[in-house]
């Protein structure tokens, strides 16, 4: 098999021109990325497929109408939608708790953690077993990067409401990112 | 932003961490392209599309139920009705035989003694007409009766036939039938009363009242979920001291539970409906039927194990409006048996969750209480057999045995509507007739 990676531009390219291969080429360079996206919001094995599914439709559906602005703009763009479709699943198949916490907990400032030794594997299987609510709001703020405001938006939730969460999902994986760093010895 | 570097580190890794896609998801991704169908379809739009086609079906059934029942009335009526109350006098024979259960409970213990079921041969002919067709055919039969009042009719059905049978000839000899007729005097009397009653019934032009109001209480039958966790997390944790999760019980009850496997056990109760309604009769069958609905919904949550667990209450709050048809499908003194189709819109208002923390089987202390923030609407479609008893005029009671569909409200809420969308339930109420 030919694990040669094409750039972005030059996948466009071949998919427009109407290489028949041209979604496959797509679908062979990303999908374990994608995978790992989507695996990251849906901890439920049995499902990550159909989410997948559902995603590289649309993926394929929108591609010829994707505008190009450099590279990483494509794998940005279909991770976007792997969220979105997650988000989607989560919503009708989940129970999304949001927990309100006191204020004054949310001034405890984070206990240092350090995440030097831990592989990466461990780091997402971490997440993954965060509860929904916490692990999605973590997702969204620490990996893609959006703001309270942002996910206050995307979830239906209060602004606030996203911060107890984060606040929570971070004492919980210090946790156990101290625990196993313990476990495993590592200073 | 990063507050912090490792957090920074999480989203470094993250964003170019890759793990082995599902086996065989190309393969479907090409099989839907070529069917140009998404698939497969998810578990909750297929449980919604057998929700609808039962749903239908049932409204289905309803309607066929009510045909074949609307195509016997015109064939064996005696058969299916033995024992009629009487009639109003209307405009129609089948309406007539059926008879008008408001109008009839109203003037129950004047039309008692006219319930026969034969007497709807003699009714056929419309209005106080019936009665002097009594009369008519006892002057026929015997030509010493005098109209209507010597018309002995509070008998058995026997005598009634006997009348028939000799206004057209066939047995019993006019002598005996006289004979029969004369020496009861008392159910002459009683007869009187009823032929009276008929006559002012009619004059008068009371007519029935067409509202309704009923107050309901429904129960359904509830329903468990229950799903075991061999959690990740459990596999990295371990156990920490009392300060390690301070102010994060869920966390310590977690890290607690050490690799061990868990539960998670819910309990949805079965919604509890109280409502009022309001019922319109269109005519002596159909009503339409529409109100207003409070439900509590409830379920209990355990997760964890026997040692460090979670226990939560969640409380939501129903408002809905229903909609839809009754058919009365018949009579017999004071109970009618009907069949009804509905569909309820309802919001939910308001939600809580109550979280009580168990550590070693001891409540740790911490307890919240949280106000669930997604609001969905719920629609549902109904169909229900009822039993309605009079109490007096105004006044019946009833019991409707029937099933609800829970159409999925797309939100992120559990709840037994998700959980068992079919549910079976018993409406008890009381209706009390307004207005006139």
């Amino acid at each position: 098999m030919n694990d040669s990676k094409h750039s972005e531009k030059e996948l466009l390219r071949l998919y427009e021109k109407g290489d028949r291969q041209a979604r496959y080429l797509v679908y062979k360079q990303y999908a374990r990325y994608l995978t790992a996206v989507c695996s990251r919001y849906v901890n439920n094995d049995d499902h990550i497929k159909d989410v997948l599914q559902e995603s590289f439709l649309k993926i394929f559906s929108q591609l010829g109408a994707f505008h190009y602005h450099g590279e990483g703009s494509l794998r940005a763009w279909m991770s976007r939608i792997v969220v979105n479709e997650s988000l989607k699943w989560l919503k009708q198949n989940r129970r999304l708790e949001y927990v309100e916490i006191d204020s004054k907990e949310l001034n405890i400032p984070d206990a240092p953690t350090d995440t030097g030794g831990v592989p990466s594997e461990v780091i997402h299987r971490m997440i993954r077993s965060l509860p929904d609510g916490y692990r999605t709001v973590f997702n969204l703020y620490v990996v893609e990067e959006k703001s309270h405001r942002e996910i206050a938006e995307m979830l239906g939730i209060k602004e606030s409401t996203s911060a107890s969460q984060l606040h929570r999902a971070k004492a919980m994986l210090a946790a156990m990112i101290t625990q196993f760093r313990n476990s495993k010895n590592i200073k | 932003m990063m507050e912090n570097d490792w957090l920074k580190d999480i989203h470094n890794r993250m964003a170019d961490f890759e793990m082995e896609e599902p086996q065989g998801l190309w393969e479907d991704i090409c099989a839907a392209e070529t069917e140009g169908t998404k698939l497969p379809v998810a578990r909750s739009t297929r449980s919604k599309r057998i929700g609808i086609v039962s749903g239908i079906a049932a409204v289905g059934l309803l309607l066929l139920g009510i045909f074949l029942h609307g195509n016997n009335d015109n064939g064996n009526a005696l058969e299916e009705r033995p024992s009629e109350k009487t009639m109003i006098a209307k405009d129609n024979t089948k309406e007539m035989s059926d008879g008008q259960q408001a109008e009839n409970r109203s003037d129950k213990t004047n039309v008692q003694t006219m319930e026969k079921h034969s007497e709807e041969h003699l009714l056929t002919e419309n209005k106080p007409i019936e009665v002097k067709s009594i009369g008519c055919i006892c002057n026929k039969m015997n030509g010493t009766l005098a109209k209507t009042e010597q018309v002995d009719i509070s008998h058995t059905t026997t005598d009634t036939v006997s009348l028939l049978a000799l206004a057209n000839n066939d047995s019993p000899s006019y002598k005996e039938a006289a004979h029969q007729n004369s020496t009861d005097h008392k159910h002459r009397e009683e007869a009187t009363r009823g032929y009276e009653y008929y006559a002012q019934t009619e004059t008068s032009a009371n007519k029935p009242s067409r509202f309704t109001v009923g107050f309901a209480t429904a129960g359904g039958i509830g329903a468990d979920n229950r799903q075991l966790f061999q959690g990740e997390m459990m596999a990295v944790a371990s156990t920490l001291g009392e300060s390690g999760w301070h102010g994060s019980p869920l966390l310590g009850i977690m890290a607690l539970n050490k690799g061990a496997d868990t539960e998670r056990k819910v309990r949805h109760h079965s919604p509890i409906r109280t409502g009022l309604s309001l019922a319109y009769r269109l005519n002596d069958r159909w009503s339409l039927e529409s109100g207003v609905t409070y439900a509590l919904v409830g379920s209990d949550i355990h997760e964890g194990n026997n040692d460090n667990f979670v226990k939560e209450t969640q409380r939501l709050h129903y408002v809905g409006i229903p909609v839809g048809v009754r058919y009365r499908i018949c009579s017999w003194k004071k109970l009618a048996v009907y069949l009804s189709s509905n569909v309820l819109a309802e919001k939910c208002v308001s939600g809580q969750t109550h979280r009580k923390y168990f550590i070693s089987g001891n409540v740790n202390g911490e307890e919240e209480t949280t106000n669930i923030a997604s609001h969905p609407m719920q629609w549902s479609l109904g169909a229900k057999a009822g039993v309605e008893y009079d109490l007096n005029n105004q006044f019946s009671v009833y019991a409707e045995p029937g099933c609800i569909y829970y159409f999925n409200d797309n939100s992120s809420l559990e709840t037994v509507f998700k959980e068992r969308p079919l549910d079976f339930n018993l409406n008890l109420g009381v209706r009390l007739t307004v207005g006139k």
